[in-house]
């Protein structure tokens, strides 16, 4: 391997300074050091966090670009805010609202696009096909799905409201606890509770109208 | 309770959440109430749907854009510490105005341009006592603006573009063949030498880089070439984005990503080699930038 060619300097004073044991840190530990400015802590936050986030972020925008980008800007912003962070909250929550803001504001900004643009949408073409699957070809931006079901699902939350969307992804596929969506979306834990019982609802009625059917 | 109760308890119930009693009382309104049940079989086969989704993952060059961008934050930090901090911070008590963009953008050119003059005295004092230093460069310091030496993809349409003859000008060493891309040895690889010289003689800041460290995340500047003591961390560099373009080889090792730096940049001449690849792939290389 190259690593093993190229260890330099800073790498090998690295592991002589003992950063070996921030792979079992807390993440509150560790970004305790972030904010005394190491960085070496913060790559094992963000190696902690990259998948989970873009996981969630792509969910959100359903775009690999859009979801590659905003990752970054919120490890950026996670890294120039450090110090606003406190630490009587979870450091995941906190990380995830800061992505979760910036996927909702992308989400906003392409609805208001959306409204003044006058092509519509590609996803609007489902309510006009009626209970038709919509045309779910993988886009430019798209994840291969692994299937067709993966795009319809997809699809389906692609559709839900933002509100919706959100507590969704937080919920189902990020696997958050109700006391954490709360933190992250700052309702009360009733809202959030409702919201995930109203999305699952709307979700599975698509699927319904789609004839999708998970065994 | 009434339906509407008994659905404020669906989502613990879903998840095995729900206290023994309640959760009796809400499988015995089930019983009862077949729009519950339903509902219950509904936000199932959601969960299920949801969960059965795979977990996607980022494309192997955002690791590369990340530590990039990363890089350069810290990079940026450093660079601003500590009296441009306290003047910073002086300014944030004035409101969120400093840290917008705009006014660390003012702090950072002042900076670039004292460094300018410094550079500038310092390469008038003295030229020829440099260690190591080629007879074009001059300072040892990359200024991004307005030496930054920018090459422009050859046109092949107009015979002899500007930036042509700039690039033969660039010497790269220690493989001035550069074509012969795929044996470079990976510890020769982690030297590059450009010398920018054309325009630049007399011109203090120009970039003369010379000893690169590849590591995972890219090139790293590890010493400059008048040997003045640099911090390593300032003046990483990552090869993340637009450099890794050529087909196929985006997840190749760091050396090859030096390489591509190379044959693109000194290979003024080679009109096609980088926009042959697959259509869609971005245009090749375009320059090298130490930005900070």
């Amino acid at each position: 391997m190259s690593e093993n060619t190229s260890i330099n300097a800073v790498q090998v004073s690295d592991i002589e300074s003992g950063s070996l044991d921030e792979l079992t840190m807390s993440d509150e530990t560790l970004f305790y050091r972030v904010q005394q400015d190491d960085v070496r802590a913060f790559e094992v936050i963000v190696g902690r966090y990259r998948t989970r986030l873009y996981n969630c972020v792509y969910r959100m925008v359903h775009n690999t670009e859009c979801a590659e980008d905003l990752v970054q800007e919120a490890f950026l912003r996670v890294y120039r805010n450090r110090h606003n962070y406190k630490a009587i909250s979870n450091l995941s929550t906190w990380i995830y609202t800061i992505a979760l803001n910036l996927a909702r504001s992308e989400l906003r900004k392409r609805k208001r696009r959306q409204f003044f643009s006058l092509n519509a949408s590609p996803h609007e073409n489902s309510s006009r096909e009626g209970i038709d699957l919509p045309d779910m070809n993988a886009g430019p931006g798209d994840h291969l799905e692994q299937n067709e079901l993966g795009r319809a699902i997809q699809h389906a939350i692609d559709q839900l409201p933002e509100k919706y969307k959100s507590v969704i992804v937080l919920r189902d596929i990020e696997e958050l606890s109700y006391e954490e969506i709360g933190e992250i979306l700052r309702c009360p834990t009733g809202t959030v509770k409702s919201r995930v019982n109203r999305g699952r609802l709307r979700l599975q009625e698509m699927l319904r109208q789609w004839q999708v059917e998970i065994l | 309770m009434n339906c509407s109760g008994y659905e404020r308890q669906m989502p613990d119930y879903l998840d095995g959440q729900l206290s023994r009693a309640n959760e009796d009382a809400l499988r015995f309104h089930m019983n009862g109430c077949p729009r519950c049940r339903l509902k219950i079989k509904d936000m199932e086969s959601s969960i299920r749907a949801v969960k059965s989704l795979a977990l996607v993952t980022p494309q192997p060059e955002f690791d590369y854009r990340l530590s990039s961008l990363l890089t350069k934050e810290v990079a940026r930090e450093l660079y601003a510490a500590p009296w441009l901090r306290r003047v910073s911070e002086a300014f944030s008590d004035l409101g969120e105005l400093s840290r917008q963009r705009p006014v660390q953008l003012v702090f950072a050119a002042s900076l670039v341009l004292t460094i300018t003059v410094f550079g500038g005295i310092a390469g008038l004092i003295s030229p020829s006592e440099r260690p190591g230093s080629s007879p074009g460069g001059s300072m040892a310091l990359s200024l991004p603006t307005p030496f930054e030496p920018e090459l422009a993809p050859p046109d092949p349409i107009s015979p002899d573009p500007p930036d042509r003859a700039f690039a033969r000008n660039l010497a790269l060493k220690p493989e001035p063949n550069a074509e012969q891309a795929t044996s470079f040895p990976s510890t020769a690889a982690s030297r590059l030498t450009f010398t920018p010289s054309r325009n630049y003689n007399d011109s203090p800041g120009v970039m003369t880089v010379q000893t690169m460290e590849p590591t995972a995340h890219g090139i790293q500047v590890v010493s400059s070439g008048t040997g003045m003591p640099l911090d390593p961390s300032l003046f990483t560099e990552s090869l993340g984005g637009d450099l890794v373009t050529d087909g196929g080889t985006a997840q190749s090792e760091p050396e090859e990503r030096l390489l591509q730096v190379g044959t693109a940049e000194v290979n003024g001449q080679r009109s096609t080699g980088g926009q042959s690849g697959p259509a869609g792939l971005p245009a090749p290389i375009k320059r090298i930038r130490i930005s900070f």
